[in-house]
């Protein structure tokens, strides 16, 4: 690589890193060092090709996106492990059960599988609509639609707060979890 | 709660996930660099394959020759009691396996360890799996009726116990299944130098990155241990059983390497030499290590060399292909072959290229993460087999490269989230070939 092609690289990290490790924390559920390690990945591929690259960003995006789904192992030191805390609420009424519920949906979200969580981010946090999903994801739109309707069913299993009206709670736990465990 | 209600919930919860506490860090670009160009080296060499090229070294031998070229290749032979059989069942063998004598080990998502008879196919007892089991990793040893397998690590810091990244190295009575004793390991690389046996000990990479101990075999208790400086990696071979350390700073520029030998019965060490740059493993061949030096970190091509234990080294002439699909040692031969299709033998003794012709299986396209299984070669028929993820197998004469043999077989495909490369084993001249959870043991009709 070229001296002013490696200035606009470092330039590049050094103007988003942040942002897309914040986005990295989501898809990997919050465990820091396995956010690192699949920003790196991305960051390497990109800077690779990067003279070929237009919008370096989309393109780490992308790769962390596909990496994340695709990827059968993060090789991460399990006692290193940080979790980002949820915000304290601003103390209105009920704010307490909000937090509580925040609480126990981050946790089921970090329990869903790297595609659940992926098709999660891109629907809940980036918003977009399921054709961009697919297509950023290289699968069908019908893949994205099943894996975000699994994805809620689970979090719903977890989270009993999150039950439909009037469902009776041993229906929603499809999961080989009983209540008590889920609860504990 | 509705749908909607759901999915704004679950909305509201991503954003107010306290990412402003997320920083990256000053130096990542400089990370990024760094470990670009250590890949790319380990890219070139393809060190994956080298658990098997130290596998087909120690069973090969060969002598070469231009008497041998017009030889045919001797009719395949099935063990006594053998017949072909073909499974399928999901969950014991999508990790891999490792073929030992008349029995094979595998790993899956539902067994972390299943032995199965070699000649028949018929599961013999299982090991459940711990937790999820998704790695890219199968049981790597077996010795003295203990076989060594990984698992995940079961971390106790997590809600429910659940499984938060991390390895452990498992030992279990090969007889029985019954576990014998369990070591954490401090990262999650099953690969093949993250434990290794040498004479009296496993030789593993525990309790800490930058650490290797030597193990009691039937419990487990640590021997003796070895840990390097900061900011070095090393990478691990055995010779006849003792341990060497192959040393290099961790820095974006290219730096000697130093070899390191070490007692396996006090762990004692000894500096045996230090080879010019940054030298890759790639295998054993007899009482030799085959390396690859890249001068850069882009490996376009690579210089040769093999080193003995006392560190006498062989620099070879000429320079090979680097960005291979595969590269294996076979006895004093480096087979490696492109990512078009071309298999090339070369000699360990003289850097001179033997053969190169067709592979004659169809290549995965290289950005899918597939390659072919690492090749196994028959000592009897002097023919090393090839098989690639679409199921096409092929066999080509390890003194000429002239194909002898081709072949389809339909294992299915691996299922996501796990190794998408198959796997191919012998057992004498029988094939087992593997892809995904599906498993063929065959033998080739070849000289019939």
């Amino acid at each position: 690589m070229e001296g002013s092609s490696h200035d606009d690289f470092r330039e590049f990290v050094a103007m988003r890193s942040t942002a897309l490790l914040r986005l990295a924390v989501l898809l990997t559920g919050g465990d820091q060092h396995a956010a690192e390690d699949l920003l790196q990945i991305a960051l390497m591929k990109a800077y690779g090709r990067w003279a070929r690259v237009e919008q370096p960003e989309a393109y780490v995006r992308q790769t962390m996106y596909r990496q994340q789904v695709n990827r059968w192992r993060l090789r991460r030191h399990h006692a290193e492990t940080t979790v980002p805390v949820l915000p304290e609420s601003g103390g209105e009424a009920g704010a307490g059960a909000d937090l509580e519920l925040r609480i126990a949906l981050w946790a089921a979200l970090g329990r869903l599988s790297k595609r659940q969580r992926a098709v999660v981010v891109l629907r809940y946090f980036e918003d977009l609509p399921e054709a961009e999903v697919a297509a950023l994801l290289g699968c069908p739109v019908g893949t994205v639609r099943s894996t975000a309707h699994r994805s809620l069913a689970k979090l719903r299993a977890l989270v009993p707060e999150l039950k439909p009206d009037g469902v009776a709670e041993q229906q929603l736990l499809p999961l080989g979890y009983t209540a008590k465990e889920i609860q504990g | 709660m509705t749908t909607e209600r759901v999915e704004e919930k679950v909305r509201e919860t991503l954003h107010a996930v306290a990412l402003d506490r997320v920083r990256a860090p000053g130096d990542l670009a400089q990370q990024v660099v760094r470990r670009r160009g250590r890949r790319r080296v380990s890219q070139a060499v393809g060190a994956a394959v080298a658990v098997a090229a130290i596998a087909a070294g120690a069973m090969l031998g060969l002598g070469g020759g231009v008497a041998e070229q017009g030889r045919t290749a001797r009719p395949a032979a099935s063990p006594a009691g053998w017949h072909p059989w073909q499974s399928g069942v999901a969950g014991f063998g999508e990790r891999g396996c490792l073929a030992d004598g008349s029995a094979l080990y595998c790993s899956g998502s539902r067994y972390d360890i299943a032995k199965v008879d070699a000649d028949t196919g018929k599961r013999l007892w299982t090991v459940k799996v711990n937790g999820e089991g998704d790695g890219n990793d199968h049981p790597f040893a077996v010795r003295d009726g203990v076989v060594y397998a990984y698992r995940n690590h079961t971390a106790k810091h997590q809600p429910n116990g659940d499984y938060a990244g991390g390895t452990d190295l498992l030992a279990v009575d090969a007889a029985t299944g019954e576990r014998l004793w369990v070591a954490e390991m401090p990262q999650d690389d099953r690969t093949g130098q993250a434990a290794m046996l040498i004479d009296g000990a496993v030789w593993a990479n525990t309790p800490s990155v930058r650490t290797m101990s030597a193990l009691d075999p039937r419990t487990g208790a640590e021997k003796w241990h070895h840990t390097w400086a900061k900011d070095v990696v090393c990478q691990r071979a055995v010779l006849s059983g003792v341990p060497y350390l192959l040393c290099t700073p961790d820095t974006e520029e290219v730096h000697d390497t130093d070899v390191f030998r070490l007692d396996p019965a006090t762990g004692e060490v000894h500096k045996v030499t230090t080879l010019p740059g940054r030298q890759q493993l790639v295998g054993t061949s007899e009482d030799r290590m085959v390396l690859a030096g890249a001068q850069d970190t882009a490996g376009d091509s690579l210089q040769l060399s093999t080193i003995d234990g006392s560190g006498q080294r062989t620099a070879l002439p000429g320079r090979v292909e680097g960005h291979a699909a595969n590269w294996t040692v076979v006895g004093d031969r480096l087979i490696s072959v492109s990512w078009k299709g071309k298999a090339s033998a070369y000699s360990l003794t003289t850097g001179r290229t033997l053969w190169t012709g067709p592979v004659g299986v169809m290549m995965p396209a290289r950005d899918l993460g597939a390659s072919l299984a690492s090749p196994v070669a028959s000592t009897r028929q002097q023919v090393v087999y090839f098989f690639s993820p679409s199921g096409d197998l092929s066999g080509l004469d390890l003194r000429t490269g002239k194909q002898l043999w081709h072949g389809h077989v339909d294992t299915g495909k691996p299922r996501p989230g796990f190794p998408a490369t198959p796997q191919l084993m012998l057992y004498e001249d029988v094939l087992i070939a593997r892809n995904g959870s599906g498993i063929s043991s065959f033998l080739p009709r070849i000289g019939d």
